[in-house]
């Protein structure tokens, strides 16, 4: 159990977030998986395979990615926690696996485009953070589409892989985190995607099923906080609605 | 989410074009605002303080067993 690591990576995360000159200057640990995964997919996905071949080949480039991001996790825990300090050194390492500071920032964008320059803005900023089309919202369906965006990415974000890294150290968020952004580049259930796709899209569900209920949780006992009644609404609202979205670990 | 806020959120979405159906998530109103938003926001910044102080008490207890 690393409840120690995954705190001080939190409160790192909180008080400094990731520096913008560190984005510009080396990027960030995500995009590098991105990169990983973006060229093993262009690699291993051939469209003129069969589905089943293809499927196969989306399983071999998942555990590649799961091989690579691990190993490296696991030696940089394992050398850093031998230095003076090393708990800090890992939890900052650790600390890029969050995204409070940015998912708060971009969500309020959002809502300063909406009550500042208007619904076209509104768009804009929106279209920053979610993946449907957002040419034909009104203003209410870019207010919804942050909320839930930020309802989701709360459990992805965040409650993940802090819950991951609880369980298994800067090698369990950092797995987490690679599960996470493949299945945001390649499972998606279009041609290309659909059978690569497949075990990224699978794993991804299954590794986010516990974070997801401790997230409807988190957020019912801040509703609590309110006591305005709105918790028994939203706890009714967990109930009963979560089963019926697309997404297992949606609600 | 949708219901501590009072809105009904999700529901059917369109990606490249194509139409997803989906449930619709609570019963409360479907015209969200900016207001909306930052009451979201709000939750959102409680929840992750009550998600941080959970791991300080977990941390607490196990540091003082061990």
């Amino acid at each position: 159990m690393s409840v120690a690591l995954a705190l001080v990576a939190i409160l790192i995360e909180l008080f400094l977030g990731y520096p913008e000159r560190l984005l510009r200057a080396i990027g960030h640990p995500s995009m590098w998986i991105g990169h990983l995964i973006d060229a093993l997919e262009h690699w291993l996905n051939r469209e003129t395979a069969r589905p089943q071949a293809r499927r196969g080949a989306g399983i071999v480039t998942l555990l590649l990615i799961l091989g690579i991001v691990g190993t490296i996790a696991f030696v940089l825990q394992w050398g850093l926690l031998r230095l003076p300090l090393g708990l800090l050194a890992t939890g900052l390492v650790a600390s890029t696996l969050i995204a409070q500071r940015s998912l708060h920032r971009h969500v309020a964008e959002i809502a300063t485009a909406l009550e500042g320059s208007g619904v076209a803005s509104g768009r804009a900023a929106v279209a920053h953070i979610v993946g449907r089309d957002t040419a034909g919202l009104d203003t209410a369906g870019i207010a919804r589409a942050a909320i839930e965006s930020l309802a989701e990415n709360f459990s992805d974000a965040i409650v993940a892989p802090v819950l991951w890294m609880v369980i298994g150290g800067l090698p369990g968020g950092a797995l987490y985190k690679a599960i996470n952004t493949a299945d945001s580049m390649i499972g998606h259930r279009t041609p290309r995607y659909a059978d690569f796709g497949w075990a990224a899209a699978r794993l991804d569900d299954l590794v986010n099923l516990p974070a997801s209920r401790l997230s409807a949780l988190l957020l019912v006992a801040a509703a609590a906080l309110n006591a305005d009644g709105s918790a028994a609404a939203a706890w009714r609202a967990v109930r009963r609605d979560a089963a019926r979205h697309r997404s297992p670990n949606a609600g | 989410m949708a219901g501590a806020l009072g809105l009904s959120l999700a529901g059917p979405r369109s990606y490249d074009g194509v139409l997803v159906p989906d449930a619709v998530m609570g019963d409360g109103r479907r015209e969200a605002t900016a207001a909306d938003i930052r009451g979201a926001l709000a939750l959102y910044r409680s929840a992750d303080a009550i998600l941080i102080a959970l791991l300080a008490s977990v941390a607490g207890v196990i540091i003082a067993l061990g």
